[in-house]
């Protein structure tokens, strides 16, 4: 194995791509697509960090994100919260860290509060706690140079009104402005409608009057887009700087017949759909990215090749690699069909901004 | 004590309510059907009282020029004889008015009517132009003309009752823009743009411009399905234009139409040309007779098979000989030609306008059978004293002729018509005495017949007898044979119904049956299992017309089953069938078998047009009357009282499912009580072991592979078989008919919407919750809503009680919220709760801290069938009701049955000597254990 070499464009690599089917074995060990780290950004997650950085310009009270499990909401958030981090140089963001396990009894409100360092059972107790914490805050932006305050909060939809409501005495004793941006469950709504009907409209308008859906995979153009991702080495190369994609990587002798993973998108379309096996409608069925991620896992890792020329997955292959990702078809949940929301769900559109450019 | 108009009655379930309950008051136990639905023109839900009347009303659902129609509107006038309201009272866009009355009848003009019937008739047209409306009368012949528009718009009003509350509008226009751009599309042009499976509304949107008149379709004369076309409608100038084109006569024929008419004008047209003939001979030419006489084509009685070989040419030649007299040739070149001279043309054609006395019609083509006779010939011959005639032939029937009353009377008594008791029994020698008798008081002299003879006229009585059984044989059935005969006698009967299963998924019929087999609850304890018999299962199907395939089912253990577990059957038709995973040795899925909605994947979630039920209490509940309704969008059809022949096919699939399934079972309980087969099936059960689990497999098993067996009747293919044609063959129609979604807030099958009001109180801190059922309601969300107390909320209850998804007064959803200690953790339903509420409050049950209350309840349950089983004798294995509900109780809620653990298998512990585990040294016991047990020495 080589170690230290360039590569062809001259740039210091850590390892170069496999040359055999031994090499490629033992790069497969460190892949990251075995340990998951890494983020293949979607359309999906670029269309809502538009929204979300749009929101923060602008300085509105809130925005939030509402979809079903397993669609990337978690993954948009890490997204955004670095995009934030990148973009705006006067704007403190905190993220709601995940459950670390540091306490049996977290919430995903106590995170919050620990993420600004703010201790929750102060501020169940004492107005004045809820001051301090506001003060606290302020001082710690202005030592960053900060003039605004985003926090980004996962799971919104487990807070509590009380908890809404000292989020609320909080952003009012603050001088500096705070964002909230939430993603949660579609349960999300229920809250909100809750608090509505108990004349708490005010923390609507302040944490919940903005809501868009995020989606997962919902046609088969969808899924070609997202397939096409693992085609682009921008999106994750590995080895590193070796300018290999990671589709390129399971099937490098396929790849230079022009054989792209995108292409496949048709067959593992019809596969998820045959699985719809409700009998309900196809309108608002859609794909959780992770199945299909965890999918396109399972077929590339189990059948990789190093000098395969043609058709290098076959559809018994894909069946299998659905079967691997437990699809159970998401279907209720379409925003735009509710009816009943006081404030329908909007789209980039409603607010004059164009879908993202993928090639950027 | 619940009010006769309550829903739910002490003794047959729920009751129909509102419209439906009133029909089915007014018909009590007569022999007509009912059909319920909702009709847009209508204006609402509709009760019909009979096919005739169904396929009336779907023809004015789809007549453009009938804006809205009524249902049995009553008469104005006091005075009118005839008190019956009219069927039908329309109002067309013209703004006329029309009453019209529906007869299943073939005659339904004036003319063809009895005298008592044209008064009646006469009356209601008086009535009706008093009302400022046109009134007729529309019979069997004319509903056939308008059967195909009628079939076709069955499946519309589904299409539109289905999506109903959904917004049609944009479909609507986009339909209409497409139309009136391309000018004609076909039904399958239209599927690939709006698919049907994910745009059902889009039909219903095109049925509904179809009754309006917004766009045209050739549906009155094709079926339904991908060929169908729709255009745009003409624009009505242009119909003047058309009438000012044609040849003058035609257009004054169509102007004449057009016209309202009168009595005498409907006089003038006939359809039964023997009405037209006056009684007695009159000498017919074909100069004087009427047109629709001369029309030779409408003859009766000409066949060549039914010509001897030797007259076929005597025959042919007078044929021809006549059609060429009756075109208006002359009579010297027809007897030039044929040999036929104008006397004999004449003869003939005054014996063919004979009235035959047997049929009523006119002789026709029948005078060319060598030997026929229009009339019953009845040679009436007296027998004097001292004749030496020893005939009696014809006597009888000339008795009959001089006295009618005596056959009508006889009549009466063999069918037991007369006022008052009638004997049992009627025998031939009693109305031998009765016929005498009746000799006597019409005055016949002892001297003539039947009198003057040794038999006195008893085998000529046996004949009548014979005859009149024949000529009444339903009746006969009713009275003499068993009820299975009796309704025998109603099928095959050749008259076709007025309802066409033109395709699948027309007419879709649910029935229960139970079962003919025994099956067994398996209760363990830790040194054994016992397997004790529990009662026969039934099962609920839902089985399609034209194919016989079986759609769905539910499954029922122990009682009758209530609305909801019928419900389930169509929630199970609607829904995708899955194979059930169960190693069973007795029975297997065959390949070729399977549910429709499992194995074609176009039939998942099909709704039907109509649902045919019987009227059991639980069909007749809201549950199925009502919501089955909305939300399949189908028109449900109540058969006559005890008619099961009407619905002949579910019978059908049943008696095939026991012949091929359950009754080759062991433990079958045979096809009636004296079946040799049953012999001590509840033994057999036990000792095969055929667990209660098994025997569902087992039907789901026998239901998959009946759909894959071959029928006679299918053109030797299986029902899966047939409606795979239907869904695949480019000659065939059928579109499934796909259900829409529901709008957001709506309750689905199997869910009850009910109001509730939130409790609670803010001073005693009682936080919000629901009670339902004796239990309350909550949830994190809820608990926080105070400002909801006192307020009503809009609870959706499926069938799963544990928990209640509630809505606020403006459609808002707050979600679920949960049961609370001892019942929110398993699933149950609302019957489950109620038996259990009504034990806890006597006090009977109790639960332990680990388990939920319906855990306790199948834990007290199977304890106390345990109990009983071990205390029968040996080898005596009865059926267990604490079994049966053991099974149901775990059938319903998903639980397994809990071990009995009993007093005599635990074994002793002896408390006081120390337990050291195996290999691992004695634990040093905590300091306040020794501190307590200082405490109890004190």
């Amino acid at each position: 194995m080589n170690i230290g070499s360039n590569n062809p464009r001259g740039e210091l690599v850590d390892k170069l791509p496999p040359t055999s089917a031994e090499e490629q074995d033992a790069l497969l060990e460190e892949h990251p697509i075995r340990s998951k780290e890494f983020m293949l950004v979607t359309s999906e997650i670029l269309r809502v960090a538009t929204l979300a950085l749009h929101a923060i310009n602008k300085r509105w009270p809130c925005c939030n994100f509402v979809g079903v499990s397993r669609v990337g909401k978690s993954r948009a958030s890490s997204y955004i919260t670095a995009a934030i981090k990148s973009s705006f140089r006067d704007v403190l963001v905190f993220r709601r860290n995940s459950l670390s396990g540091e306490s049996k009894n977290a919430t995903v409100f106590s995170e919050m509060m620990s993420a600004m360092s703010l201790d929750e059972r102060d501020l169940k107790t004492a107005v004045d706690a809820r001051v301090r914490a506001a003060r606290s805050l302020d001082v710690r932006a202005r030592a960053t140079g900060a003039h605004h305050v985003v926090l980004v909060a996962d799971e919104a939809n487990n807070l509590t009104m009380n908890q809404f409501r000292m989020l609320a005495d909080i952003s009012n004793e603050m001088e500096l402005g705070l964002t909230f941006i939430g993603f949660g469950m579609p349960n999300l709504l229920e809250r909100r409608n809750a608090l509505l009907a108990t004349d708490s409209g005010y923390l609507v308008s302040r944490f919940l009057n903005l809501m868009v859906e995020i989606a997962g995979i919902r046609s088969e153009t969808d899924l070609r887009e997202f397939m096409s991702l693992y085609d682009e080495p921008s999106q994750l190369e590995y080895p590193a700087g070796s300018r290999w994609p990671i589709s390129r990587f399971f099937f490098p002798g396929a790849w230079l017949q022009g054989w792209r993973l995108g292409n496949e998108a048709g067959t593992l379309w019809r596969l998820f759909e045959s699985r719809v096996v409700e009998g309900k409608r196809r309108v608002g069925f859609q794909i959780s990215t992770e199945c299909v991620a965890i999918a396109i896992k399972s077929v590339l890792i189990d059948n990789r090749h190093f000098k395969f020329t043609t058709t290098p997955i076959s559809e018994l292959d894909w069946q299998y690699g659905v079967a691997q990702s437990q699809f159970q078809p998401s279907i209720g949940w379409s925003a735009k069909s509710s009816e009943n929301l006081r404030t329908t769900l909007q789209t980039l559109e409603d607010f004059g901004l164009a879908p993202p450019d993928l090639s950027s | 004590m619940s009010s006769p108009r309550s829903p739910r009655s002490r003794t047959k379930g729920f009751k129909p309510m509102g419209p439906l309950g009133e029909a089915f008051e007014k018909r009590a136990r007569s022999a007509s059907n009912l059909w319920y639905l909702t009709s847009a023109k209508a204006g609402g839900d509709i009760v019909l009282k009979s096919d005739a009347e169904l396929v009336h009303c779907l023809r004015l659902e789809a007549d453009p020029q009938v804006v809205s129609f009524g249902l049995h509107e009553p008469q104005f006038s006091a005075h009118s004889r005839d008190s019956a309201p009219f069927d039908f009272a329309i109002i067309s866009k013209a703004g006329e008015r029309r009453f019209q009355d529906v007869t299943s009848e073939h005659a339904s003009e004036p003319v063809l009517l009895s005298d008592h019937a044209l008064k009646i008739y006469q009356a209601r047209e008086r009535e009706s132009v008093q009302q400022g409306g046109i009134y007729s009368r529309v019979g069997r012949s004319e509903l056939l003309r308008f059967q195909m528009l009628a079939m076709n718009f069955l499946e519309g009003i589904a299409y539109r009752n289905a999506a109903a509350g959904l917004p049609l509008m944009k479909f609507r226009q986009e339909l209409g823009a497409l139309v009136r751009s391309h000018g004609r599309l076909s039904v399958s042009s239209l599927q690939k743009i709006f698919p049907s499976a994910e745009h059902p509304e889009v039909f219903a949107a095109l049925f509904a411009m179809l009754a309006n008149g917004d766009l045209g379709s050739d549906l009155d004369t094709h079926p339904w399905g991908k060929r169908t076309v729709v255009f745009a409608p003409a624009p009505p100038h242009q119909e003047a234009f058309e009438s000012r084109d044609l040849p003058s006569l035609l257009a004054h024929e169509l102007q004449r139409r057009r016209e309202r008419r009168t009595l005498e004008d409907k006089r003038a047209m006939s359809a039964a040309l023997a009405q037209l003939l006056p009684e007695g001979k009159r000498h017919h030419t074909r100069s004087t007779s009427p047109p629709e006489l001369l029309d030779y084509r409408r003859w009766p009685g000409w066949s060549e098979e039914c010509v001897a070989p030797q007259n076929k040419t005597w025959a042919s030649v007078r044929r021809e000989a006549l059609i060429a007299y009756l075109n208006f040739q002359l009579t010297e070149p027809i007897a030039k030609e044929t040999g036929i001279h104008r006397s004999e043309l004449t003869r003939l054609f005054q014996r063919a306008l004979e009235i035959d006395e047997r049929d009523g019609q006119i002789a026709g083509w029948r005078i060319l059978r060598k030997g026929y006779r229009p009339k019953i010939t009845c040679r009436i011959t007296s027998r004097d004293e001292g004749s030496q005639r020893n005939g009696h032939a014809y006597q009888f029937l000339a008795l009959l002729s001089a006295h009618p009353e005596i056959r009508s009377e006889l009549t009466n008594a063999i069918l037991k018509r007369n006022r008052g008791f009638a004997e049992s029994r009627v025998t031939v020698s009693s109305l031998h005495r009765r016929f005498l008798e009746l000799c006597t008081k019409g005055g016949v002299s002892s001297a003539s017949y039947p009198f003057n003879t040794k038999s006195q006229g008893l085998p000529a009585l046996r004949e009548l007898i014979k005859r009149i059984k024949i000529e009444n044989a339903e009746r006969v059935a009713e009275l003499e044979l068993q009820t299975g005969a009796v309704k025998r006698a109603k099928l095959d009967t050749g008259i076709r119904s007025i309802i066409d299963a033109r395709n699948p998924y027309s007419v879709v019929a649910m029935d229960g049956h139970t079962l003919d087999f025994i099956g067994t609850v398996r209760i363990k304890t830790p040194t054994q299992s016992i397997w004790v018999p529990i009662s026969r299962i039934i099962v609920y199907v839902v089985v399609d017309r034209r194919t016989w395939a079986i759609l769905g089912y539910s499954v029922v253990i122990g009682g009758t089953g209530t609305a909801i577990e019928a419900m389930q059957a169509v929630i199970h038709a609607l829904s995708t069938w899955e194979q059930i995973n169960y190693p069973s040795a007795l029975l297997s899925y065959a390949p070729e078998g399977g549910l429709p909605s499992g194995r074609i994947p176009e039939l998942a979630g099909a709704g039907w047009s109509t649902l045919w039920l019987d009227n059991a209490s639980n069909f007749t509940s809201e549950a199925l009357a009502e919501r089955v309704r909305r939300r399949v969008g189908c028109a449900v059809n109540y058969g006559p009282v005890k008619n099961w022949s009407r619905r002949f096919w579910v019978e059908g699939a049943f008696s095939a499912l026991e012949r091929s399934g359950f009754q080759r079972l062991p433990n079958t309980t045979g096809s009636h009580p004296k079946d040799p087969r049953r012999r001590d099936a509840e033994s057999i059960a036990a000792r095969m072991k055929i667990d209660w689990e098994e025997l569902l497999y087992l039907i789901d098993v026998a239901l998959a592979n009946l759909n894959g067996t071959v029928r006679g009747n299918l053109h030797g293919r299986t029902p899966l078989q047939a409606l795979r044609d239907f869904v695949d063959s480019e000659d065939s129609c059928f579109i499934p008919r796909k259900l829409p979604q529901l709008p957001p807030g709506v309750a689905d099958l199997g869910t009850v919407v009910v109001k509730k009001t939130v409790r609670g109180n803010v001073a005693q801190m009682r936080r919000p919750y629901i009670e339902y059922l004796g239990v309350h309601y909550t949830s994190d969300l809820f608990s926080d809503c105070w400002e909801l107390i006192g307020k009503v909320v809009i609870c959706h209850i499926s069938r799963d009680i544990s928990s209640i998804k509630i809505f606020l007064s403006d459609g808002s959803c707050l979600g679920a919220i949960h049961a609370g200690l001892g019942w929110g953790g398993t699933y149950h339903d609302e019957h489950l709760r109620r038996e259990v509420n009504s034990l806890i409050a006597e006090g009977k049950l109790t639960r332990n801290i680990d388990e939920d209350w319906p855990q306790a309840y199948l834990r007290a349950k199977t304890e106390q069938a345990y109990n009983e089983a071990v205390q029968r004798p040996k080898g005596n294995r009865k059926i267990s009701k604490s079994a049966t509900k053991v099974a149901k109780i775990a059938h319903k809620t998903g639980l397994s049955i809990p071990e009995i653990l009993t007093d005599k298998v635990l074994p002793e512990v002896d408390a006081t000597s120390p337990i050291e585990a195996d290999g691992v040294r004695s634990r040093v016991m905590p300091s306040f254990v020794k501190a307590l047990k200082r405490q109890a020495e004190y």
